[in-house]
């Protein structure tokens, strides 16, 4: 005992103890402020931003895609006015005057959501001060195409217009907070939790019901017969009448969702096809006969004889010219205005009423889109004096494009309104599917034998009435002109017309029904069936030959 | 006098020299331990930075595909591919065409050749079951 008491091991054993003590304290549990501070050199906690989802047509093509894309800043303290040059012509002229000067704070937005080939320019210059962070741009390659449907967003990729305002609780994806390892040169290194990168994934997706080709086909010609007429306006909507599903939605005029210069114009933001309320004239005829003829109150072998305008209450309705001895078929084939007004002079107001919002007039059609118009119709108490002799003309009624062909969509598939879908599948983060976009049938609001006469009279009046001039050889094509004066304060106004024309194919099992609508042409005609219907007819020869 | 002192007795001096190696033995495969775990750390760091800089191209292989996906878009544009069509290749539509439309017509053979068709369709099923026996690849023929 004496002996160890004095053995120099028994000091060094201490000694030795003592160490990997303090080696413990010091590695294993050191003091939380040590922690702390080893913590923020070797760790970070940062915000990932998420891309949103994506949108997409029927055949799987992107219409809205998000990128990466870099967001540019300058930290004043760290940074040289005298570098400002070097920058020009890669940032916005009004940020490059701005940081030529000297600057007070931390932080200086240049620019946002820079592509590649340029933000690549501008880290290769290497500036002191200049720094960068990783964001996500929203991208919509095919351009103007579908613009109104697709929408646009905010800088800060949140939903603003269209189908991106409409799903963006789907589309969107907050920042992700990611805990990030640092290396020794303060670079992000992605192995604190493996599986997790330093970017955030977002496969959500909305697939659309609409076809590229047809809708640029539906664009292209829509374009062409608005600047031939030099229109203010203009929408087409095809759409498949025995589900509703709708193929094709254009509107003009129109934007680039990539360029938000062209947001400037409010006008070009609003889609017609649906937030566009007038009063649809001829077209609407099929609609009131269709119920007239329903409710027994206009037999099939009834005629009257067309003397070219009638007097009701205190307005006189014309007609283009004599029509002489007309019935309910031929009255729908020459669009003859004294037969409509004479079919609805005996007609319940509050029956029509009701058929009319059964059609679907009057109420949103509830379509996956936002900004969707009512239209305009009286209660029928205030339907009084000539109005049920104007609406059965189609005028003094508002209804959208979208509700008129909807409506004429019961004609072509047999009496049933269809509710229109837009969305063909809606899916969640991770595939989950949220939303799928089926037919629905409203409800049936003709029977199909009045339905069976209605296309065949709608198919009179491109065989030999006012739409000859829709017809496509080969194809059994039927439809209806119209061609709407346009209200404005105090009366109708002068020299400003709605020409449109709706029409199905083929006639006997209809696959498409295409509605044109072209606002205020103030150039050459402004007839439904000299300036929609030729419209019409080339979109239908177009679509054949791809078909 | 006092060299004498600091001597250690013979007995524990025997001891000492006896537990000699052991200490050698032990402080080695302490040192060789810690040795090894430096040794592991080292390789596990080395497996950090590699997966840390698969990470990295991951992240940037995903970035070009989300490029090349809004290029393809871009490519696929139906506008771009008919002005290309019309103004590059110099396409355009014939105004001379037509559609005709043949509708399907189901055709009845007549019953000798149905008879050969079923026929022929028995002794083809017979030879694949007598091939498929012998060399016993039924599924794959299947």
């Amino acid at each position: 005992m004496k002996g160890l008491r004095k053995s120099p091991w028994l000091l060094l054993a201490v000694f030795i103890l003592v160490l990997l003590f303090r080696l413990y304290t010091r590695h294993l549990d050191p003091d939380p402020r040590i922690r702390s501070q080893a913590g923020s050199q070797y760790w970070a906690r940062l915000k990932v931003a998420a891309p949103r989802g994506f949108i997409r047509d029927r055949n799987g093509i992107a219409l809205a895609i998000s990128t990466p894309a870099l967001s540019f800043f300058i930290d004043p303290t760290l940074w040289d006015p005298g570098n400002a040059p070097l920058l020009q012509d890669l940032i916005p002229r009004e940020r490059l005057e701005r940081i030529s000067t000297k600057m007070e704070g931390r932080y200086f937005p240049i620019a946002r959501k820079v592509d590649p080939p340029i933000s690549e320019r501008i880290i290769n210059l290497k500036l002191p001060g200049l720094f960068w962070v990783k964001e996500t741009k929203r991208i919509y390659p095919q351009g103007n195409t579908l613009c109104h449907v697709l929408g646009f967003c905010s800088i800060d990729d949140t939903g603003l217009a269209g189908t991106e305002l409409f799903w963006d609780r789907v589309l969107f994806a907050p920042p992700e907070g990611r805990i990030i390892a640092k290396d020794a040169k303060g670079h992000f290194v992605d192995v604190a939790l493996p599986g997790h990168t330093l970017t955030a994934d977002n496969d959500s997706l909305v697939q659309l019901t609409i076809d590229s080709r047809l809708q640029h086909i539906l664009e292209q010609r829509l374009k062409e017969g608005m600047d031939s007429h030099r229109a203010e306006w203009a929408a087409a909507i095809l759409v498949e009448p025995s589900t509703g599903m709708i193929l094709g939605m254009a509107s003009l005029p129109d934007f680039n969702p990539n360029v938000r210069t062209t947001f400037a114009d409010k006008e070009s933001l609003r889609n017609n096809a649906l937030s566009r309320v007038f009063e649809p004239g001829s077209t609407f005829k099929p609609i009131i006969m269709s119920n007239l003829l329903d409710n027994g109150e206009v037999s099939l072998d009834s005629t009257i004889n067309c003397q070219g305008k009638i007097r009701v209450a205190d307005v006189t309705i014309h007609d283009i010219k004599a029509h002489g001895k007309v019935n309910p078929i031929s009255i729908i084939a020459d669009s003859c205005n004294v037969g409509m007004v004479t079919g609805v002079k005996h007609s319940e107001p509050f029956r029509t009423y009701s058929f009319l919002k059964r059609c679907g007039f009057g109420d949103p059609s509830g379509i996956e889109l936002p900004g969707e118009e009512s239209g305009l119709i009286m209660p029928p108490s205030q339907w009084r004096g000539s109005v049920p002799a104007t609406i059965a003309i189609g005028q003094g009624i508002g209804v959208t494009p979208l509700q008129l062909a909807m409506a004429t969509a019961s004609i072509a598939n047999g009496g049933t309104l269809m509710k229109p879908f837009i969305v063909s599948e809606i899916r969640r983060k991770g595939g989950k599917l949220e939303y799928q976009g089926k037919p629905f049938a409203v409800g049936e609001v003709m029977s199909a034998r009045t339905s069976q006469l209605m296309r065949e009279a709608m198919r009179q009046a491109v065989e030999k009435g006012t739409g000859r001039t829709a017809a496509v050889p080969g194809v059994k094509v039927a439809g209806k002109t119209g061609t709407a004066q346009v209200p404005g304060a105090g009366g109708y106004l002068k020299g400003d017309y709605t020409p449109s024309f709706v029409g199905f194919w083929p006639c006997d099992d209809p696959k498409y029904l295409l509605l044109v609508v072209i606002g205020n042409p103030r150039e050459g005609d402004f007839l439904g069936g000299k300036v929609a219907a030729p419209v019409f007819r080339s979109i239908v020869q177009d679509m054949e030959l791809i078909s | 006098m006092n060299s004498c002192a600091l001597e250690l007795p013979r007995c524990c001096s025997q001891r000492v020299k006896a537990r000699g190696p052991l200490w050698i033995l032990v402080c080695g495969g302490v040192v060789s331990l810690l040795m090894g775990l430096v040794g592991l750390r080292l390789y596990s760091l080395n497996l950090e930075y590699q997966l840390a800089d698969i990470q990295r191209q991951i992240v940037l292989m995903e970035e070009e595909q989300s490029r090349l996906e809004k290029d393809l878009a871009g490519l696929l544009n139906p506008t771009r591919v008919y002005s290309y069509a019309r103004s590059e290749l110099g396409m355009k539509a014939s105004a001379g065409i037509g559609v005709v439309r043949v509708a399907a017509v189901r055709t009845v053979p007549p019953a000798s050749q149905a008879y050969d068709r079923v026929e022929a369709g028995v002794i083809r099923k017979a030879l694949v079951w007598l091939v498929d026996s012998v060399s016993r690849k039924a599924s794959a023929r299947q």
